[in-house]
């Protein structure tokens, strides 16, 4: 089921998994990612710009995202970011994986079973 | 504001970040801004931005590994621990290095802090003053009666030597009069029984003395029953009441007291110049005085204070101003004036000597490390790829050298004790034994080789650590381990250390010329073959008349020893001056007030010295009691004051009293060297010590015999003698006269054995330095070299090539070392007897020496290179 060259790249740091998460919903420049993850996760997840670029840095490095161009946003030039293939691959697999997590957790009655409703 | 604060926060990013994404970040900033965000996120930006930097860097991406920094510390000492393993020869050169350099620096360290900077025992030594000037009794009383600025007033007189009587023995002892309040004002604790008290320092009944530690441990086996008991100091009862505390060695070093006296008891117990009634009545000046300061009182307002207090007891004539009184802080008091100047440049001489080894030694353990970091580059970079960051693998390097560091220091430690205990038997200017001053391995010396060991970290440490952690470290992977071949960084250390070792060089080699030309100075006399012993019957108090018989007697048993060819005695012994005085000369006005050193001799002295005689006779036997007094002159005195005649039978006096005797010239002798080695030759004028108007000056007696051969069995053939005359008269000082010569020069001998110790050191560790440094360039090369022999170059060739390579840094280091050697070569000239301290003598020799030495060590490494099968070299990893 995974893509074995996504596997290769897991677990990721929260940061890579975070800016994953928010590039998912569509191109966004640097800072809004920054707002994005600091609203999704209700301001657990805070990343300083070199955390952040520093990140988007590596990430371009290893093909998980591009640089979609730039364009005129708020009366400022910004480069706005978009996930590629390889990124979706990573950030599903990572999740597969983090769900399994979950799931093994609760069989051992760490976590409480998910109710149907 | 907004955009220089944003541009200055994007500062603090890491480079690469910064190149690629610094306009976004500025951007981000900005808008967090204009968002609305207060201006205190600025400083949680910075905050942010820093964290990052320091968890962030250098770690491969999506993997994050907690470390925990004190796990790391005690992975890196067992990982320095196996390394100084791995390479025992280097770590073991390297720790014998820094062991050296750290080492000698503490014993000199130790010496410069007990002479110069914690030399006396007293509570709060930094309110005590010394008045500069000696002063009487009377005034001393007046000065402790009057004084508003002290908070005591107490003082001190010495006395070279005292006989303490105890049970049969009789010991000769250095002994220090005191006011009653000195120990109250010092501050200090007994060891056993009570110190002196005022009530002790008041005339009558039997005085009470205090011994020092020293003397009670060394001669009464720190017997309890010492004290209380009775005691004879010159044949005066006194009882002991008490011992100083350990290490208590009074105020001055040059004259370490063992015995402590009431000043009051002065005449009843002392001898010679003091021992005289006048010394509490008159206008004797003899007693240092010590002022304990009041809280707040500054130096210039006691003395100030001192000085009108004065002027109130000696109102200066009208129209004078009053004396000034000078007062110096006791720590910086304790050496006798005059040589106070000395003993400071001698120790900071030895101290910049000591530095300039430990530099040298720390810069020679930087290039080895240098070297090793080079030849390590491969672990270090697959360590670097597999994620330490630069911070992890610098600290890492520094652990290992601070293990060696810790390690040189414990070798320090002990270098430290033994070069201490080498130096013992030395003196340092202002006539300090070095043996009294007790030094040892204590707490303060321990303090000191840490301080040195860090220091030698500092310097040795961190540069390899820096380039060994150096990113672009992470190529070298691809090369098979094998590093740049040039270390700039070596080559400048390098040379440092060949200008730091010239600089030493220099400095033994001028110490060498000084001390050479000392003693082969003309004497006058000839000091081999001569034994000496002193007496003081003074102590034993002997009549004028006793005296005589005394010195008759010892005089005729020395003449019938068969090995002995002449024997004589003097009050005056060489080095040690002469009595001045004036002079009058007969039929002749002089201008000035002349004046001339007198000693007084017996007949056959002039033989035991061996002093050349050059006109008429020596004095002899006949001369004890015959009508006319007469005198024997040197011949610079006969130049001074009869220039251009025969001063045979001119006639001279002491004092321009009509009453004062003549005395007639019978002989001129060679000049010879009475005082320091390097001072003018004065005109000398030899009496006879049987001469009763002379007799106050008759204290100690210095009896010489010249000997068939070896002068050391003489010493106790003096002795013997001595000890059949007065048993009970105590004898010292017994040994050559050579050795009485060679005394005066301690201080430059012991300058010498030093600079030639730390020369010599400091060219095995350059000479050791170039060669390291060479041989690992040659190995770095050696495929170069290989593929240059296989194409046909020639051996003379690549030897040649090897030899321009190491030049450089060496003739720098050369021509450095001289420019640094001249500058430098001035602290030295108060010590090398008038030596052209700048003469191109020593700079170019200890260049050329440094120089034979450095190319040797290049030469070696060299010549094998060049040596090497091209065949085997190619096939080298």
């Amino acid at each position: 089921m995974t893509d074995p060259e996504a596997a290769a790249m897991l677990p990721l740091t929260p940061a890579v998994f975070h800016i994953l998460l928010s590039l998912a919903e569509g191109e966004r420049h640097g800072y809004a990612v920054m707002q994005d993850v600091e609203s999704r996760t209700n301001g657990t997840v805070r990343m300083g710009p070199g955390t952040l670029y520093g990140s988007i840095k590596r990430m371009v490095a290893s093909g998980l995202i591009e640089s979609a161009g730039e364009r005129q946003e708020d009366g400022e030039r910004r480069r706005f970011y978009t996930l590629t293939a390889l990124g979706r691959a990573v950030l599903r697999a990572e999740a597969e994986r983090l769900r399994d997590l979950v799931a093994a957790a609760q069989a051992a009655r760490v976590l409480p079973r998910p109710r149907k409703v | 504001m907004l955009r220089l604060m944003a541009h200055l926060l994007a500062r603090l990013l890491p480079r690469d970040l910064r190149d690629a994404h610094a306009e976004e970040i500025a951007r981000d900033i900005d808008a967090r801004f204009r968002h609305g965000q207060r201006v205190s996120t600025v400083t949680d930006l910075a905050v942010a931005i820093v964290r990052e930097r320091r968890d962030d860097r250098h770690r491969l991406p999506f993997r994050r590994v907690r470390t925990y920094p004190m796990t790391n510390l005690l992975q890196d000492f067992r990982f320095a621990l196996r390394m100084i393993q791995r390479r025992p020869g280097l770590s073991a050169a390297i720790i014998l290095i820094l062991g050296i350099g750290i080492g000698s620096a503490t014993a000199i360290v130790s010496l410069a802090s007990a002479t110069l900077l914690r030399p006396i025992t007293a509570r709060d030594p930094e309110r005590l003053v010394e008045i500069r000037s000696a002063m009487s009794y009377t005034d001393f009383r007046a000065l402790q009666r009057g004084s508003d600025i002290a908070e005591s007033v107490f003082a001190y007189g010495s006395q070279s030597g005292v006989s303490l009587k105890r049970g049969g023995v009789t010991r000769r002892v250095p002994a220090t009069l005191v006011s009653g309040n000195y120990f109250e004002g010092l501050g200090v604790r007994p060891a056993a029984g009570r110190l002196l008290t005022p009530a002790d320092d008041v005339p009558g009944g039997i005085p009470a003395v205090v011994l020092s530690h020293r003397l009670w441990s060394s001669a009464f086996g720190r017997s309890q029953d010492v004290i209380g008991e009775t005691v004879y100091v010159n044949s005066r009862p006194v009882v002991v009441v008490g011992v100083a505390p350990p290490g208590f060695k009074g105020l001055s070093l040059a004259n370490v007291g063992d015995v402590w006296m009431p000043a009051a008891f002065t005449p009843d117990l002392a001898t010679g110049f003091i021992g005289r009634p006048a010394a509490l009545t008159g206008e004797m000046l003899w007693l240092r005085v010590v002022v304990r300061l009041k809280p707040g009182v500054t130096m210039e307002q006691a003395s100030a204070g001192l000085t009108a207090l004065k002027a109130s007891m000696h109102p200066p004539a009208a129209g004078a101003a009053p004396q000034v009184m000078p007062v110096d802080p006791v720590v910086a008091a304790v050496v006798t004036s005059g040589s106070r100047a000395d003993l400071r440049t001698f120790m900071l001489l030895l101290v910049a000597v000591a530095a300039t080894l430990l530099l040298l030694g720390s810069s020679n353990v930087a290039n080895l490390l240098l070297a090793r970091v080079a030849s390590r580059r491969h672990e270090l970079s697959v360590r670097a790829a597999l994620g330490a960051g630069r911070g992890r693998l610098m600290m890492q390097l520094l652990v290992e050298s601070l293990v060696l560091a810790v390690a040189g220091g414990a070798a320090g430690v002990l270098v430290a004790a033994a070069a201490l205990r080498a130096v013992g038997r030395y003196r340092l200017p202002g006539d300090i034994a070095i043996e009294d001053l007790g030094l040892a391995i204590d707490g303060m010396t321990m303090i000191t080789t840490v301080a040195l060991s860090i220091a030698a970290v500092l310097v040795f440490g961190p540069l390899p650590a820096w380039l060994g952690s150096r990113r672009d470290l992470r190529p070298a992977l691809s090369e098979s381990g094998r590093g740049s071949t040039r270390l700039p960084l070596g080559r400048m250390l390098l040379a440092m250390q060949v200008a730091l070792c010239v600089m030493l060089v220099g400095g033994g080699l001028l110490f060498a010329r000084g001390l050479q030309r000392a003693l082969s100075l003309d004497l006058g006399y000839d000091p081999r073959h001569v034994a000496m012993t002193t007496a003081d019957p003074a102590l034993e108090r002997l009549t004028p008349a006793a005296t005589d018989q005394y010195i008759s007697e010892i005089l005729s048993r020395l003449r019938a020893d068969r090995s002995i060819t002449a024997a004589g005695v003097s009050v005056i012994r060489p080095m040690r001056g002469g009595i001045s005085t004036s002079i009058v000369i007969e039929g002749r006005t002089a201008a000035d007030d002349p004046h001339i050193a007198a000693n007084l001799v017996s007949e056959g002295w002039m033989e035991a010295m061996a002093l050349r005689l050059l006109k008429g006779r020596t004095l002899n036997e006949s001369d004890r009691r015959a009508s006319q007094r007469v005198g024997v002159i040197s011949e610079s005195a006969a130049r001074a004051f009869w220039p251009g005649r025969d001063p045979i039978g001119a006639r001279f006096k002491f004092d321009d009293d009509a009453e004062a005797p003549f005395y007639e010239v019978v002989g001129v002798v060679a000049d010879a060297r009475y005082g320091k080695v390097d001072a003018e030759v004065q005109p000398f004028v030899y009496l006879s010590i049987f001469d009763h108007g002379m007799s106050a000056f008759r204290a100690q007696l210095h009896f010489f015999a010249r000997t068939r051969g070896e002068p050391r069995a003489a010493i106790g053939h003096i002795q013997d003698a001595a000890k059949a005359a007065a048993p009970h008269v105590p004898l010292f000082g017994g040994m050559t006269l050579e050795d009485h010569v060679a005394s005066v020069l301690m201080p430059q001998r012991l300058g010498l054995v030093l600079l030639l110790v730390f020369a010599a050191t400091g060219l095995v560790l350059a000479a050791g330095g170039v060669y390291a440094i060479a041989a690992h360039t040659v190995s770095m090369r050696i495929r170069e070299i290989g593929i240059r022999m296989a194409l046909g170059a020639r051996r003379g060739r690549v030897v040649m090539d090897l030899l321009r390579d190491g030049a450089f840094p060496l003739g720098a280091g050369i021509i450095a070392g001289m420019i640094l050697q001249l500058w430098s070569s001035q602290f030295a000239e108060s010590f090398v007897f008038g030596l052209d301290v700048r003469g191109p003598a020593q700079i170019l020799g200890a260049g050329a020496i440094v120089c034979v030495a450095a190319f040797t060590g290049l030469l070696l490494p060299a010549r094998r290179a060049a040596g090497v099968d091209p065949s085997i070299a190619l096939r080298e990893p």
